[in-house]
């Protein structure tokens, strides 16, 4: 009896020394999430429904902020920007999903330059993004039109600087950018699969592409959806380094609402805190409408999806 | 072992959480350590084209005078700690509580936001003390107020319930945007206006300039030449005085195989759009550019294309908040886009009147700079060019420029001339009118709302001092660019600046100031609607444009009467929320 009770409160010291110690590591990122990430967005709803007056900064609770967000998306250049941000969603996260399922196979299967190769495609991933632009910019505005002249003889405006082949220009570099985690996360999970299953596929007589349907891309399948679905979001968010290559390449025909609403935020900080419960009304607006686009396509592809099985 | 890993992985926890907090710390600013024996000042100072030269200059002559004086019980003397910093103030100004600075220098700073915003202490009586008191060239009676134009007064000083004015900052220093043109390479190459010149009668372009220095200049854009009344009007002789000129003069440098103009290339909607906003309030003046920013009074300039001409209207227009969007039917704003739309697509034949880096985004100020100054002295690698647009710090933001130049041999930066171009003027109707300097700059110096009550006094005296006769005057003389206020700068004081920097302040001081502020409700409002980059939206279509030169570069369909119109059709709708 002494003995388990002496064993009991060994325990329960042992459990309270864990608590402790649990405590202390969890207590400044708890802190941190709460404070930088609930308190700063409970914030950014309740500013939705104020009004600042930038005289007399006085706040009062109303719903024409709101209403007037509404009215402001309503306008034909938001029109615009809504259109550039679904066309370029589509088109950089069809190209690069793809793309990416391509590369990781080849850096899967282990084929010629592969190591080279995955090099090649993390390193935008790991330098920074202002240096990956300038680096980028500068390729393409100056030394694509140079190598232009001098070989072919022929007279170009930069990518960037003109109109003709800038949205391209955007759109490949977006997509260059986007390999960099995914292709990470798929050769990994690629990697997982059974050798037995790919040998008996092979001896069966299926080829690459046979193997990469039935096998691969199945077994991928749940990584895939997980990277399809939280990139909706990215249809309002997505500013594509616009911002970085600078306002002279930012043009309207580029411009997302994923810019606009970077670029509003930067103006509101350098005037006026007035501004920010339009945007935060605006937010409010564009999280009803990802929120349940987001559920429906997950579970549409938890429906059609193929199964391991 | 399991024990170990546990206590080894908490204690790596809190060592990184106090390596950041460390960091998060203000320490020394990296040059000076604080000297405990003596009080400290912490003042910040934007450090953007003017450089912290200047306030250096201050800090040492204030610390030397109260060397002896004590602030706190237990230390002697003051120290004024500089944090001199490129950070904007605006977008940092919850930050301002917390941070130890006490004495701000800054730009872009907008006053009433930060008044109502509760971040600017009241420094009335700086702004009204007497600076004779520190023997640095100030007469009795002279104050920082009294260094301020009637606008300027307005603008900053508030009336409040106790029926007296009150300030709450003060303008720190100027910033406007133009075209510099290389003094040397215009000598050198007689780029000037002949006397008497007539650009409807000529056989070749050579008959409009001068041959060489024996040939007369042609007055220029003041109409007006030599010493009148003890001011001299020759600095802008031979400078084209229309726009119709300013391009013949870009043909003739074109002629002469340089380049007439440049400008950064990465920004050049910005710089380009800041060019615009520049001619039109120097054709407008101070009281019908105004009206821009007040929305209260009578516009006599206001027009509208008919039969593809600008036609004025028959009667002024009264103009109140209700019909604000009637002020982008400016005729100035007119003007101001056909020189856009000449200078963005004027070809002939030989090419374009600006290098075509200038609309590469790879083409930044400082290259621009660069090959401005370089031009012509690198052994033929960089075409000399005539002219460069940017605003009036760019010599200081070139001086790595200069220094490359003076290390290998190539020249002096003290020998090299350029100059700050009046703006040449729409018509030659127009001629003779006085230039006006936009100052867009929002330049300002206050004291933060909250210090301690005991350390309020030398607060309001550093700021009094750095604004002495003696300050402003050294302030010149280090930065080679004036202060916004009114103070004289005698030769003694000139012979030590720039060509560049004598030239702007010359300028200054024969052009009408027009600083952009208002206290309308609505300006204070919608602050972002009433800046450059908010004033020449225009809407074509269902398009909303943001800056002509965009439009002119991009949409061959658009010219500078259909932008014009444009932007009528866009300020009805988007000021309709003015109260």
């Amino acid at each position: 009896m002494k003995t388990a009770d002496k064993k009991n409160k060994g325990l329960s010291r042992l459990r309270r020394n864990d608590l402790i110690f649990y405590i202390c590591l969890v207590i400044v990122p708890s802190l941190q999430f709460f404070l930088m990430y609930v308190c700063v967005n409970v914030n950014a709803i309740l500013l939705a429904f104020q009004k600042i007056d930038a005289v007399t900064m006085e706040t009062t609770w109303t719903m024409s902020t709101l209403k007037e967000a509404f009215l402001n998306f309503k306008t034909p250049m938001m029109l615009k920007r809504l259109g550039n941000s679904v066309k370029m969603y589509f088109t950089t996260q069809s190209i690069s999903m793809a793309l990416s399922l391509l590369f990781s196979n080849y850096i899967y299967k282990k084929y010629p330059g592969w190591g080279k190769f995955r090099v090649i495609l993390y390193i935008p991933y790991i330098i920074s993004g202002v240096v990956t632009t300038t680096l980028f910019r500068f390729f393409v505005d100056r030394a694509v039109p140079d190598i232009m002249q001098d070989l072919f003889g022929l007279e170009m405006e930069g990518l960037l600087s003109g109109p003709k082949y800038r949205y391209e220009a955007i759109i490949f570099y977006t997509i260059w950018l986007s390999f960099g985690t995914s292709v990470l996360l798929y050769s990994n999970r690629m990697s997982s699969i059974s050798v037995d299953v790919v040998e008996a596929a092979s001896l069966d007589g299926a080829s690459g592409f046979k193997e990469f349907i039935y096998i691969t891309f199945p077994h991928l399948y749940n990584l895939f959806t997980t990277f399809l679905v939280t990139s909706i979001v990215g249809i309002f968010t997505a500013e594509y380094s616009l911002f970085t290559f600078g306002s002279s390449v930012a043009t309207m025909e580029l411009q997302t609402i994923g810019y606009w609403f970077f670029t509003q935020t930067y103006d509101a900080s350098r005037t006026s805190d007035t501004m920010f419960t339009i945007l935060s009304a605006t937010g409010i607006m564009i999280t009803l409408i990802v929120a349940p686009l987001t559920i429906f396509v997950k579970h549409t592809l938890e429906k059609i999806g193929p199964s391991e099985d | 072992m399991k024990k170990a890993i546990k206590w080894g992985a908490l204690v790596s926890a809190m060592m990184f959480m106090g390596m950041s907090a460390i960091g998060c710390g203000g320490g020394s600013n990296g040059e000076e350590k604080i000297d405990k024996s003596r009080t400290q000042l912490y003042v910040f100072s934007y450090t953007g084209g003017y450089g912290s030269d200047w306030i250096k200059q201050v800090k040492k002559r204030y610390e030397e005078l109260h060397k002896n004086d004590v602030y706190e019980e237990g230390k002697k003397g003051v120290q004024i700690y500089i944090r001199a910093q490129k950070e904007e103030t605006m977008s940092n100004r919850q930050n301002i509580p917390q941070n130890r600075d006490e004495v701000f220098f800054t730009e872009f700073t907008y006053y009433y936001t930060m008044k109502n915003e509760g971040y600017l202490a009241d420094i009335t009586s700086a702004v009204t003390d007497d600076l004779s008191v520190y023997n640095d060239g100030d007469p009795v009676g002279q104050n920082i107020e009294s260094k301020m134009t009637e606008q300027q007064k307005d603008f900053f000083g508030i009336k409040e319930s106790d029926g007296k004015t009150h300030y709450y900052a003060i303008p720190h220093y100027a910033g406007y945007d133009g075209i510099t043109y290389n003094v040397e390479l215009f000598d050198k190459r007689g780029y000037y206006f002949i006397d008497g010149y007539d650009t409807s009668n000529y056989n070749s372009l050579s008959d409009l300039f001068i041959y060489d220095d024996t040939d007369k200049k042609s007055t220029g854009p003041d109409g007006k030449t030599g010493v009148i009344n003890g001011v001299d009007y020759s600095q802008d002789d031979g400078l084209p005085a229309t726009y119709e000129d300013f391009f013949l003069l870009c043909q003739y440098i074109q002629s002469d195989k340089n380049t007439p103009i440049r400008w950064n290339g990465y920004a050049y909607q910005s710089y380009l759009n800041y060019i615009v906003h520049a001619l039109s309030a120097d054709y407008e003046g101070v009281e019908q550019a105004m009206l821009n920013f007040t929305l209260d009074g009578e516009a006599n300039t206001l027009g509208s294309i008919k039969d593809g001409k600008f036609v004025l209207d028959e009667e002024p227009t009264d103009i109140s908040a209700d019909n604000a969007a009637e002020l982008s039917r400016q005729a100035g704003k007119y003007y101001a886009l056909t020189f856009m739309e000449e200078l963005i697509r004027g070809d002939v034949g030989a090419g374009k009147y600006y290098d075509s880096k200038s609309l590469n985004t790879t083409y930044d100020h400082i290259t621009a700079q660069s090959d401005f100054v370089w031009g012509g002295y690198d052994g033929g690698a960089t075409k000399p060019t005539g002219m460069l647009i940017d605003g009036i710090w760019w010599e200081n933001e070139a001086e790595n420029v200069f220094k490359a130049m003076e290390d290998t041999g190539a020249a002096k930066k003290a020998d090299r001339k350029f100059a700050f171009m009046p703006y040449p003027k729409a018509t030659k109707e127009k001629v003779g009118s006085k230039n006006v300097l936009l100052d867009k700059i929002y330049s300002v110096a206050f004291v933060k709302k909250g210090i301690a009550d005991w350390k309020m006094p030398l607060a309001l005296d550093f700021l009094k001092f750095a604004n002495t006769q003696k300050a402003l005057v050294d302030y010149t003389v280090t930065t080679n660019m004036p202060r916004a206020l009114n103070y004289v700068v005698d030769d003694e004081a000139k012979a030590k600046m720039t060509y560049f920097g004598r030239s702007v302040l010359d300028l200054k001081e024969r052009s009408d100031l027009l600083y952009p502020f208002s206290r309308n409700q609505n300006y204070i409002r919608y602050m972002t609607e009433f800046q450059t980059h908010g004033l020449f939206w225009s809407k074509i279509g269902s398009e909303d444009l943001a800056r002509s030169c965009y439009a002119f570069k991009e949409r061959k369909n658009i010219s500078a009467a259909s932008y014009f119109t444009g932007m009528y059709a866009y300020y009805q709708k988007q000021w309709e929320k003015f109260e």
